[in-house]
């Protein structure tokens, strides 16, 4: 038995001895697909898990309800802030409910470098401790002594948006209404805070400073006795942890509008799916990609175990020759291989592990969560079995070879020469460059190699060309974005100032322009089977550019409606289902004739107005009209600096003629700035993927070659005996891969870049997005081709540098 | 034979180092090769012909000293400027032959014909009148190595080494693989060109091989222990034939 394992031992060590350096490049690629799926494994599972334990270790509430203008002692309701508590704690659901007295404003900062609008809230730090429960925690500090009273804490998001711990925080507090007295303030950033349900920017609640008690009352003092700048915050915590939150939310929100209450709300899973939305996107993106890389990792055991027997048939031949049985032969071929896998592997996870606070670090500004994994020895074990498992299923099947040969055919084998049958590209008579037709022979004749590399490049270039379109749809500016999901959105809108009279005026102006019009619309709440839902209803729907329309068509008739795809997918109803629409105590049935997406959050539909009217009189309702510029007819791009630069003229337009009477909301620019994380988010995944796709692609080449300029060391010998110089040789052989990549490639882009858009729609579909308007160009598989061919020319080029080494002598005398 | 010296080398020396030791292959060499001669190294097993012919054609860097060949210092040029000098001036004549298996006969002729700045027309030309005179008709020059017996791959061999009409047709064992048939066929190949005017230098330890040989060069652990003149060959020439023989014996063949 002894015997047995050192023979094994030194066969395994004679394995690693002969192939050093294509078996590191095999561990390359493993490392690069383990590294991978351990990084896309924790992101999608361990990042929600860690989002999700935070409401245990702040033993946070399940839902939190704002009460705008609703402070101790003021309501701008019917009801007061105890009366509303009581009411909240009335609900059968409900456990407990603490509430406090905030600031709410609007102010001025600074974010990313630039001054921004923003509201704002500010809690006063004793208030939210004398809760009685740690609801938030205080995740950095400053070092340096901050006087009491001195220091304020920001949600740690801010972190990522130009802030530090011990540096000035300076805003300026707003009024509302016409002549808005402004107020200067400025105190020390002493720490950040964590606190679940407030601390993710994405969530649209206000971004709240937590305050000492001094610096509360002095901005108290400066506010004075505008109530309504004061609004509750109540904390709900509910006795079932599984209770539907979203339609409490809608049952709290209507009993604070009956109550003429103005309120905002967020749950527990609307705060779990804002926060892990794109770490979530990121890691189906890298999971993918480690799939990918699996399989190829699987293709290359196969391919490098086959390419070991072949040329070692002679001596695996004399070894069973001599009595070695072929279990120990194929043993010590699979060990190597485990033991490859294992060297990979275990750093691979780790690094991946490594890794994921970093790429997690891209979202966190957008989900405020500053998250540092802890290892998972279980998946990563999952990982590790699941990698392992494979190479030895791969390894056992492929060494089959060596169990059925008998030594004298093994032997035989293994010396004689290859029998060719086909002289493709004969010199005499094929024109074209030597070179370039020495490098097609040399293709011709590695079909082994040839098949594994097209293999390789077809599921290469068929991510690859996924990522191509995702990136030059959605992460090229914040416009494509735009485009892509929410192509109806209008240049601007506005709304009648109390004081600004009737609209027609602007919109007489408007319409009298070329190529400008104005779709005015309503807007509404109401209720469909317990959920909230925003309702915009047109006087003139046919001219409105609407959003993008999935499925159907927009409504027409007064007893239609089209719904956006949450709200379908909540419902669970479709093109021809009908739903109960109620406004107060009326109830009316609508046909849903369409569905289309545009909110991610919020379940809106659009009907017409005469729909709308079936559910009452709504005379007396503020319009919101949306102006659109017809950019077609006048030759502009869509999203262009042109367009942008038009629109800002109308904007400017408008202002100086009818600024005292409107409130202008520029449609395009809001979205844009919403959506500068999101761009720098999805490009960073779009690069990653493509350098890893890129670094793959290269590896996968470089063990190739290796393995061809071992098999054909001697015909790389002759020619160069003959005079070629190294050169020409290394570009033969570079050359010679690349009718495989091109045509793996293309197999793989062509059907990435058609269906690329519906994957990508796919992967955003639980944010409502089942359609993307996405462009796909006949040349974006070509610069998916370009890519990967000059990465392997570049790779093969490089590596075949050992031609340079190799000494014509001993190669011809071989 | 001319007195024209195509080829010198001054000390040439060449060492190969293997696991800490390094072994001394030649030592200090003076060979002068004369345009159009018939050169024959001969030596014991591991006396350094291989090394001695591979050194001096280009196809491998001396350690030490000096050769100049066809005007051109040798030994200070790098591995793609030797490749480049061996595809002007060399053509290589191996023992296995080394033809590439996956190309025709012709293809493998014409892949060190191209090379050159001549048009594909006039290399093809050259190459069928080669063929031709090495007795390799049309059909077998389609064919790939494998399928032709070792004369024709070995005559093949010698038309690729001349494609590019060389200044000096180096040849190693050329008919080592070969049987007595064969191997009359080739030396008879080299002797015809040989006398067209091409310089050949052979390395053999073969004595029916040696003959053919104007000069003969016995090597012995890496320096020149003998050398002998015999002129040109002639079919029958006995006494030449035993002046050879009296040189062996005296170098202890």
């Amino acid at each position: 038995m002894i015997n047995k394992i050192k023979r094994l031992f030194i066969l395994i060590r004679s394995n690693f001895a002969k192939n050093k350096s294509r078996l590191l490049v095999f561990l390359f690629i493993t490392l690069i697909c383990s590294t991978l799926i351990s990084l896309g494994a924790e992101l999608k599972i361990g990042f929600k898990s860690f989002i999700e334990s935070k409401f245990v270790k702040y033993d946070s509430s399940d839902i939190i309800m704002i009460a705008h203008g609703v402070s101790d002692g003021y309501s701008s309701g019917k009801i007061g802030k105890n009366k509303l508590k009581r009411k909240l704690l009335s609900d059968d659901v409900t456990e407990s409910v603490d509430s406090i007295e905030y600031i709410e404003s609007v102010a001025e900062y600074e974010d990313f470098g630039a001054w921004e609008e923003r509201a704002i809230s500010i809690v006063d730090i004793n208030e939210l401790r004398a809760l009685g429960h740690d609801r938030f925690e205080i995740v950095e500090s400053c070092d340096d002594e901050i006087p009491e009273g001195d220091g304020i804490y920001l949600p740690a998001y801010m972190k990522y948006t130009g802030h530090n711990v011990g540096e000035d925080f300076e805003f300026t507090l707003k009024e509302r209404g016409n002549d808005p007295k402004e107020t200067d303030y400025s105190y020390k950033i002493a720490g950040f805070y964590e606190m679940p349900l407030f601390d993710s920017p994405a969530i649209d609640i206000v971004t709240m400073l937590i305050v000492p008690d001094e610096i509360y009352k002095e901005i108290k003092d400066d506010i004075g006795s505008d109530h309504g700048r004061y609004s509750s915050v109540f904390y709900i915590t509910l006795k079932e942890k599984n209770t539907d939150t979203e339609l409490l939310t809608t049952r709290f929100n209507k009993m604070f509008s009956d109550n003429g209450i103005s309120s905002g709300s967020c749950s527990r899973d609307n705060y779990v799916m804002i926060c892990t939305f794109y770490p979530s996107f990121t890691s189906v993106f890298f999971l993918v990609v480690a799939v990918i890389a699996a399989l190829i990792m699987m293709i290359m055991t196969g391919f490098r175990i086959s390419t070991e027997i072949e040329e070692n048939l002679a001596e695996y031949g004399s070894l069973k020759g001599g009595g070695m049985k072929s279990t120990e032969i194929r043993a010590s071929i699979i060990l190597t291989f485990i033991i490859i896998t294992l060297a990979a592997a275990v750093p691979g996870i780790i690094a991946g592990w490594l890794i994921t606070p970093g790429v997690s670090d891209i979202f966190a500004f957008h989900s405020g969560q500053i998250w540092k994994p802890e290892f998972d020895l279980y998946l990563s074990l999952t990982i590790l079995l699941l990698l392992l498992a494979s190479v030895i299923i791969i390894s056992v099947v492929t060494t089959i070879r060596i169990a059925v040969i008998s030594p004298l055919s093994a032997i035989r084998e293994g010396i004689a020469a290859h029998n060719f049958r086909r002289n493709p590209f004969p010199l005499d008579k094929t024109k074209g460059g030597l070179n370039y037709l020495l490098a097609l022979k040399l293709y011709s004749i590695n079909m082994k190699q040839n098949l594994l590399l097209i293999i390789s490049c077809i599921l290469i270039g068929l991510i690859g060309s996924v990522a191509t379109v995702y990136g030059y749809n959605l992460a090229a500016s914040p416009s494509d974005l735009i485009r892509c999901i929410a192509p109806g959105s209008p240049d601007m809108s506005f709304t009648m100032k109390k004081e600004g009279g009737n609209d027609s005026p602007i919109k007489r102006y408007l319409e009298s322009l070329d190529n400008v019009h104005c779709v005015e619309f309503q807007l509404h709440r109401l209720e469909c089977s317990d959920y909230e839902v925003y309702a915009r209803s047109f006087d003139d729907i046919d001219n409105a550019r609407l959003s993008l329309l999935n499925e159907g068509r927009f409504p027409k008739h007064a007893n239609e409606v089209a719904i956006n795809v949450i709200f379908a997918d909540a419902l669970r109803v479709g093109v021809g289902d009908t739903i109960e629409l109620k406004k107060d105590k009326k109830s009316m049935e609508y046909i849903v004739t369409g569905i289309y997406q545009d909110s991610i959050v919020d379940k809106c539909i659009y009907i017409t107005q005469r729909g709308m009217d079936r559910l009452g009189d709504f005379d007396g309702l503020r319009s919101q009209n949306n102006v659109y510029i017809d950019y077609e007819s006048l030759g502009i791009e869509m999203y262009s600096p042109e367009m942008f630069k038009l629109s800002g003229e109308l904007e400017d337009d408008l202002r100086s003629r009818f600024g005292d009477k409107i409130d202008i909301s520029d449609c395009m620019a809001s979205a844009e700035q919403e959506m500068k994380v999101e761009i720098v988010a999805f490009k960073t995944i779009a690069i990653l993927i493509m350098a890893i796709l890129g670094t793959l692609s290269a590896a996968i080449i470089v063990l190739i070659a290796k393995t061809v300029m071992i098999s054909r060391r001697r015909y790389f010998g002759i020619l160069s005996a003959g005079g070629f110089p190294s050169k020409m040789l290394r570009k033969q052989l570079a050359l010679s891969f690349i009718p495989n990549v091109i045509i793996g490639t293309i197999l793989g882009a062509v059907p990435g870049t058609i269906f690329g858009a519906d994957v990508v729609a796919r992967l955003l579909r639980y944010v409502g997005v089942a359609k993307l308007n996405m462009r796909t160009c006949w040349w974006m598989p070509v610069a998916d081709v370009i890519f990967f061919s000059l990465i392997c020319f570049a790779a093969a080029y490089i590596i075949s540098s050992k031609l340079k080494k190799l000494s014509v002598y001993e190669l011809v005398s071989e | 034979m001319s007195e024209e010296v195509i080829l010198k080398t001054t000390n040439l020396s060449k060492s190969f180092s293997s696991g800490g030791t390094i072994q001394h292959i030649l030592k200090n060499l003076n060979i002068e090769i004369y345009k159009g001669e018939f050169l024959v190294i001969m030596g014991s097993s591991g006396a350094g012909k291989s090394t001695l012919l591979y050194s001096v054609s280009g196809m491998d860097k001396p350690s030490l000293g000096e050769v100049v060949c066809c005007g051109e210092d040798i030994t200070k040029y790098n591995m793609d400027k030797l490749a480049d000098f061996r595809s002007r001036h060399c053509g290589f004549v191996f023992q296995q032959i080394n033809l590439v298996g996956s190309m025709s006969l012709m293809d493998n002729v014409l892949t060190l014909g191209l090379l050159g700045k001549k048009s594909r027309q006039e290399i093809v030309k050259r190459a069928e009148a080669l063929f031709e005179k090495v007795d390799i008709p049309a059909i077998t020059r389609a064919k790939f190595p494998n399928q032709v017996s070792g004369g024709e791959a070995q005559r093949s061999a010698i038309v690729r080494a001349l494609i590019n009409d060389p200044d000096i047709l180096f040849a190693d064992e050329p008919t080592g693989a070969l049987n007595a048939a064969n191997t009359q066929a080739v030396l008879d190949i080299f002797t015809e060109f040989n006398r067209e005017g091409q310089t050949v230098v052979m390395v053999t330890h073969d004595i029916k091989s040696a003959r053919r040989g104007d000069r003969i060069i016995y090597l012995d652990d890496g320096k020149i222990a003998g050398e002998c003149r015999l002129g040109r060959y002639m079919s029958g020439d006995q006494a030449r034939h035993d002046r050879l023989g009296a040189f062996l014996a005296e170098m202890g063949w």
